[in-house]
């Protein structure tokens, strides 16, 4: 080699390790100032323009919701509440006294919860069942005089603890059979013989547990169980409602969350064969930058996912730190993960300063978790704000808006420090189901009662697995109100009791089912962050609905509705719709025994002709 | 190329920059291995550079293209494979070079010794036509010799004007006869039918040339401040160290003569002066009984023959020349003392001869008009009567 080559060869060696050492120097130290992040994904919330001079049919559905004084019946009462309102229908609350003053008509509906019958005006509703109004029993009672109206031939004992829900036939897409030991529902049901005229839906064990069954010129659903004072329910009790009158119609707020707890979050020294049951020869670091990372990305790409993941600055449980320190604990999650998941569109919410649930010694709590209660308020507010210096020193343009209580327990104490502390942030985002008694923070999509301005966004699902419970929950919040809200862990890999001996690929292909199954069967769900999920599911609560029907038309109307805004449409059989691209927007057909449709709305108002007759 | 390629990766929004294995870097390293480290690296700094810009442009974040380790390691990997395919390049490049300008020296060289060669073929060349031309000389100077090799004065003119005319390409030649006093020139044969020579040429009327020839008495050029019609050469003839001929040539090729040539004309002219004395020394002896004795007068016989020889040139140079007869009224009382009372009004080369049969004095007088013949008749006969001859 010739001299003048070897000089410049060195001179190249040189300056590589110079421009190699300055990037490692500034990646690490000062980069990411000069380098910002991109900016959290802004996303439309567009609303419908309405239009008063659209046209409305002669009937509107009309549900009344029959309160009681029952345990069981108030209980039912309000979860069914929930339901039928996040569904947008127009529910009305009476006594039972007041009930037998309402008009019978095809496109009214009573609900009777508890099972209190001594109260209930029978005479009065059996001529409105036999004028052609539709009644529903929401829980099992026992009492022979409404077996006229009921169906009921013959009645049993009391049997608790029946396991399981079996469709006799399909009512909403996705339902999945559940059977012992399956305990998502366990039913107190009663032993009863059923006309033949009867048409079972739901069973369980063998016992039928919804049936319809005709009375003159209207319909009754009866619910022989106690099942109906849960959330899981909501969605299927919703869509049955909907096998009673000429047409039914739902709302769908049609969104699609995918929470990441625990991330950005510093990450465990070792290596995953030593912590994990996925056999890989590197760091869990290494493994969860390129290998869980690139599945993740992978995931949200091939089935339509953006992550919204939940920091925290530390997993010490004392509060020790100081602000450059725990900034110094984040650097790489925060830079590494915080920064990918916001390029990719997601958005970075808060778990906190710690993993200590912000609950204090006299707020409840699961004492297997061994967390440390906070002493008090400002305790927590300090950790909160020592969070978000840590947020904000590596995203200063940004803002939290989300928090998601570690462990999801979390107590009023914790929701007036995060309201004080952090007053820009808009949701908590905790359980759907859970037990509020040891300290699960269980929510309903609504602001909250102290606090205008937050608003609490629960979270449906969480982990890995297929269990067949999980997806039934799925798949009922997406019939209540087309939602999907997923979270997983991403320790859970490197946490044996959590893992199940599953590794890494095991793990990642019962997700990979989930979402694939929820894009595949739910295609009008649209992914969001949290913060912009809130926003729309904001929006289409505070929407004004406006349905009505004639003979052959079904009127959509509404004002302040999301766009697009989407619909289930359910028809008795014989009926159908014309499918396709509409002015209005889209019509396509679901998978059910009877007609059921989707339409999705791109204009305010939709005048849907109904073909065929009710057979 | 890079433009091209940025442009199709736009328009049709592949997004190519973003793979880790991609055309670009591939073009970037070919760039290297092309054209050397600096392209090479330019190259490098112009993918960088859109890399960074389309990641900005598609909302992506730039910080991770150098904080994301397998990002920054594709990064430096192709960086240094393009350093490195560039230095080799370059290093190939450079040897190429080298390798080139030594060629380009040996072509030089190689130049160099062919011109040298050809320089020594065209020296030897050179010189073989030197030596050829030499042994052409020398075989020139031998025909000369021989050429000039005649027993009369005469003869050896006239065969000079030939050599002169065949050899030496000359034309227009003649050839004087300068007098004792060198005052005066007089024409012994001239090559031409033109009347470009006079029979006499007095030198105080003749040119500067011919001035300045009698003044070095050497051959001489005409040169540039000559009068055009002076003419091209003049060359002595010189008889016992003293000027006796002069020849006069009007046109000679002088460009197309070499040096040889020049020198052979030199050794020519100065043959003829020992040639002609020469044979003036053999005439004189053979005709030593061609004469009276004791005089230099020919016999009638004698002198008949140079009458001859004297039509001869009038025939064939143009040259006239009248004979005059002197009838004697006594017996001469000595040859000798008559021969020194004409002489001394004669020219060199008349002739004198005695015819004593008949008592008559012969003169042959070459070169002279008939026209002067009773001039000169009568001018000789009153010399002659006024010395009682």
């Amino acid at each position: 080699m010739e001299k003048r080559t070897v000089i410049s060869f060195s001179l190249f060696i040189v300056l590589f390790l110079v421009v190699v050492g300055a990037i490692q120097y500034l990646r690490i130290h000062s980069l990411h100032t000069l380098l910002p992040n991109v900016a959290e994904q802004q996303m439309n919330i567009d609303q419908l323009k309405s239009d008063a001079s659209a046209k409305a049919g002669e009937h509107q559905l009309q549900v009344y919701l029959v309160r009681d004084e029952g345990d069981l019946a108030v209980e039912t009462a309000d979860n069914l509440l929930y339901g039928l309102q996040y569904a947008k229908l127009d529910v009305r609350e009476v006594n039972p006294g007041a009930v037998g003053s309402i008009a019978p008509s095809p496109y009214t509906i009573i609900i009777f919860t508890g099972e209190d019958t001594t109260r209930w005006p029978f005479v009065e509703m059996k001529r409105y069942v036999e004028q052609g109004g539709n009644l529903v029993f929401a829980n099992r009672f026992k009492d022979p005089a409404w077996n006229a109206l009921t169906g009921i031939e013959e009645i049993g004992e009391y049997v608790p603890d029946v396991y399981g829900l079996n469709f006799e036939e399909s009512i909403f897409p996705g339902y999945v059979d559940l059977n012992p030991p399956d305990d998502l529902f366990v039913h107190s049901v009663v032993d009863f013989a059923i006309a033949d005229e009867a048409n079972v839906m739901l069973s369980a064990e063998g016992f039928p547990i919804l049936w319809e069954y005709e009375v003159g010129e209207g319909n009754v659903l009866y619910w022989n169980t106690t099942i109906t004072n849960q959330k899981m329910i909501r969605g299927l009790f919703v869509q049955t409602l909907g096998t009673m009158p000429p047409a039914f119609v739902t709302a769908q707020a049609a969104i699609k969350l995918m929470y990441i707890d625990d991330f950005p979050a510093p990450v465990m020294d070792g290596k995953m064969k030593d912590v994990s049951s996925t056999p890989l020869d590197k760091s869990v670091k290494d493994f969860f930058a390129e290998d869980w990372w690139e599945d993740m990305v992978d995931l949200a790409k091939d089935d339509d996912l953006i992550y919204t993941g939940a920091m925290i600055g530390t997993y010490e449980e004392e509060m020790e730190l100081v602000d450059e320190q725990l900034i110094k604990r984040g650097e790489f999650p925060m830079l590494y993960f915080g920064r990918k998941l916001i390029a990719h569109g997601g958005e970075i919410g808060l778990h906190g300063y710690n993993h200590q649930s912000l609950v204090t010694a006299d707020e409840p709590i699961d004492p297997t978790y061994g967390y440390i209660p906070w002493q008090d308020k400002d305790e927590m507010k300090r950790s909160l704000l020592q969070a978000e210096s840590v947020f904000e020193n590596y995203f200063p343009a940004e803002t939290l808006k989300s928090y998601v209580p570690p462990s999801n327990a979390l107590n009023r104490t914790g929701v007036d420090a995060i309201a004080e502390a952090l007053p820009e942030l808009r949701t908590i985002a905790s359980l759907y189901t859970g037990e509020p008694e040891s300290g699960d923070f269980v929510q309903e999509f609504e602001f909250d009662a102290t606090h205008p301005n937050l608003y609490h966004f629960p979270r449906v699902t969480s982990d890995y697995g297929e269990e067949r419970g999980s997806i039934f929950q799925i798949v009922d919040a997406i019939a209540n109100l087309g939602v999907f809200s997923h979270f997983i862990h991403p320790d859970d890999v490197i946490d044996p009791d959590r893992a199940f001996g599953r590794d890494w690929d095991t793990m990642f292909a019962s997700l990979r089912k989930i979402v694939h199954d929820v894009k595949d069967q739910y295609p009008h769900l649209e992914a969001y962050t949290q913060h912009y999920a809130t926003e729309k599911m904001i929006t289409y609560q505070q929407a004004d609905l406006n349905v009505t029907f004639d003979e052959s038309t079904v009127y959509l109307a509404g004002e302040g509705l999301v766009n697009p805004s989407h619909f289930t449409i359910r028809l008795k059989p014989g009926q159908s719709l014309e499918t396709g691209e509409f002015d209005f927007g889209t019509v396509e057909q679901w998978e059910a025994d009877r007609p059921l449709y989707l339409v999705k709305l791109t204009s305010a108002n939709a005048e849907i002709a109904i073909k065929g007759e009710a057979q | 190329m890079f433009a091209l390629l940025i442009g199709i990766d736009l328009f049709f929004s592949l997004g190519t920059i973003q793979n880790e294995l991609n055309l670009f870097y591939v073009a970037a390293i070919l760039f290297a291995l092309r054209y050397g480290t600096i392209f090479g690296l330019i190259s490098f700094g112009i993918l960088l550079l859109y890399k960074v810009l389309y990641t900005g442009l598609m909302g992506g974040d730039i910080f991770l293209l150098f904080y994301d380790t397998n990002s920054l390691l594709t990064l430096f990997y192709y960086f240094a494979i393009t350093v490195i395919v560039g230095l080799f390049s370059t290093s190939f490049r450079e040897r190429y070079e080298i390798s080139q300008f030594r060629n380009e020296e040996l072509k030089d060289e190689n130049t160099y010794l062919k011109e040298t060669v050809d320089l020594l073929n065209t020296s030897q060349t050179t010189l073989r036509q030197k030596l050829l031309q030499s042994e052409y000389s020398l075989n020139q100077l031998y025909e000369l010799a021989v050429s000039l090799d005649l027993p009369h004065p005469e003869l050896i003119r006239s065969e000079t004007i030939r050599l002169l005319k065949k050899t030496f390409l000359a034309s227009d030649v003649a050839i004087y006869h300068v007098d004792r006093s060198q005052k005066s020139m007089r024409l012994l044969i001239r090559q031409t039918d033109k009347k470009e020579f006079p029979q006499t040429i007095f030198l105080d009327e003749a040119s500067s040339m011919f001035k300045r020839f009698f003044q070095v008495q050497e051959t001489t050029l005409r040169q540039l401040d000559d009068e055009d019609t002076d003419p091209m050469l003049l060359a002595p003839i010189i008889v016992d160290g003293t000027t006796r001929e002069v020849v006069v040539i009007k046109r000679l090729p002088l460009r197309k003569l070499t040096t040889d040539d020049l020198h052979v004309l030199n050794i020519l002219f100065s043959w003829i002066g020992t040639r002609i004395q020469n044979a003036e020394n053999l005439i004189r002896k053979e005709q030593h009984e061609k004469m009276h004795k004791g005089t230099s007068f020919y016999k009638k016989t004698a002198f008949i023959e140079l009458v001859a020889i004297q039509e001869q040139k009038k025939i064939h140079h143009g040259q006239p020349y009248i004979v005059l007869e002197y009838p004697l009224g006594y017996e001469p009382v000595s040859l000798e003392s008559i021969e020194a009372i004409v002489h001394s009004y004669l020219r060199e080369i008349d002739v004198v001869g005695y015819d004593p049969d008949e008592n008559k004095l012969l003169l042959l007088l070459p070169g002279t008009s008939e026209e002067h013949r009773q001039r000169i008749y009568d001018r000789i006969e009153g010399i002659l009567i006024q010395k009682g001859v």
